[in-house]
């Protein structure tokens, strides 16, 4: 049951991954003024879209090392587009990518409804959270921070979970995935 | 690149990467604007004179962060006002200046590195295999494929007569219209790719050889270590005057 990934999910990871690169972009121009503006707590709501890429390769793929593989070259690119965090985001990406895959291997890598990307998710977000803890020097932020946890973890449930779902099974009904593992489970 | 004159630009990616971790992890315990400040300046003086990019353009690209880190410390010290607790200006101003710090030199590493150096040297050096390393590049190649698509699908909609909504909220709801045929002939062209890359042998043999040769120079290697003495003389410099708070965490 558990194969090994192949080429083409590896190159369609990528393109997704790019393409990946060139919407967080997109977010990044969002989050950063609503950081600016709000602190914190604003970039805390629209957070869970960043979980996205190793979410998205995860629900696609459903093999061993997709949401990893997915998660790293988005960061890669994002990197590549001239990210501000530098080689932060390389560890951010690494840990959203081990939180989504432990998350599915508890399920044994056949569970992929909303329920497991939803843990993936949070799971993802808590392990990135950590990090930020030490790089971003949240302990500053004091009582600040129960809320941000609080709406993080909304956050990576609806625009993580929520959305990769949504565009996944829209995905897979424009019929390009064939021959990928998504398409062979249908009814779920 | 390789024929650049500019040392940065010229510079293997793996000793510039050396360097940016070097970076990374001291703005990451620093929790005082002193050093990061001075390695700031360093940076700017440095990048500005010995690669290709101009100090307006290094400026220009980290303009937003400036802003950003400004308003992140505003944030933090009405909170902190608020609730009535220690302000800890200087801590904040370090938090500040450690965004900058990251990102003046990830925008010289970025703006003065190949992509495909960059890849060698994950696959040279980090011994990612070549099965991981060349997918990425082919896709990285596609970025620009991505923005005419997105150009043709706009001109798709307009033809059919729809209207681009002003309110942001309902244009953020709409980009579904765009991110769903994006993502569809993504994965349309990476399977034809890999059936070309599969049809080519590619990963079948194991001595396979680069076209690209990465090589660590002697000069390359002294400036990166004299740069981290110099980085590490500053450490020590302005940790015997106390100007260094390294702390992984923070008390009040």
């Amino acid at each position: 049951m558990k194969k090994k990934i192949s080429l083409k999910e590896i190159v369609v990871l990528a393109m997704i991954a790019a393409l990946m690169g060139v919407v967080f972009t997109g977010i990044d121009a969002i989050y950063e003024p609503l950081k600016a503006l709000t602190g914190p707590f604003g970039g805390a709501i629209i957070y869970g879209a960043y979980l996205i890429s190793a979410l998205l390769s995860m629900y696609l793929v459903r093999k061993p090392g997709a949401g990893l593989i997915g998660s790293l070259f988005t960061g890669i690119v994002n990197l590549l587009m001239g990210s501000p965090y530098g080689i932060h985001i390389i560890v951010a990406s690494l840990l959203q990518g081990i939180g989504v895959e432990a998350a599915i291997a508890i399920g044994g890598y056949k569970k992929f409804n909303l329920l497991q990307m939803s843990l993936g998710a949070v799971l993802a977000m808590i392990f990135v959270t950590i990090r930020d803890y030490f790089v971003f020097g949240f302990a500053l932020y004091g009582n600040l921070m129960v809320p941000i946890m609080v709406v993080r973890t909304i956050s990576s449930i609806v625009f993580g979970a929520g959305l990769t779902v949504v565009i996944g099974k829209a995905l897979r009904d424009t019929g390009v995935l064939s021959g990928f593992k998504i398409e062979a489970e249908v009814g779920e | 690149m390789r024929q650049n004159k500019y040392f940065i630009d010229k510079m293997n990616p793996l000793l510039k990467i050396f360097i940016l971790l070097i970076i990374t992890i001291i703005s990451s315990i620093d929790f005082y604007p002193f050093l990061s400040s001075v390695l700031v300046i360093s940076g700017l003086i440095i990048g500005s004179i010995f690669s290709s990019l101009s100090f307006r353009e290094i400026m220009t690209s980290i303009k937003a962060f400036i802003i950003m880190s400004i308003g992140f410390m505003g944030i933090i010290l009405i909170t902190r006002y608020i609730s009535k607790q220690n302000l800890e200006l200087l801590r904040i101003l370090g938090l500040g200046f450690r965004i900058i710090l990251i990102s003046v030199y990830t925008t010289i590493f970025v703006k003065t590195t190949d992509p495909t150096e960059l890849v060698m040297v994950f696959i040279k050096y980090f011994k990612m295999p070549a099965k991981y390393g060349y997918p990425l590049l082919t896709a990285y190649r596609f970025l620009p494929t991505f923005k005419d698509e997105m150009e043709i699908i706009k001109h798709a909609h307009q033809v059919r007569g729809i209207k681009e909504s002003k309110n942001p909220v309902i244009a953020v709801w709409n980009s579904k219209r765009y991110i769903i045929p994006m993502l569809a002939t993504a994965v349309r062209k990476g399977v034809r790719i890999s059936i070309a890359m599969e049809t080519r042998a590619f990963g079948k043999y194991n001595d396979r050889t680069y076209y690209r040769q990465l090589d660590l120079n002697k000069q390359e290697v002294t400036t990166s270590l004299v740069y981290s003495l110099y980085i590490f003389m500053l450490i020590v410099l302005l940790h015997s005057n106390n100007l260094t708070n390294f702390t992984l965490f923070f008390k009040d």
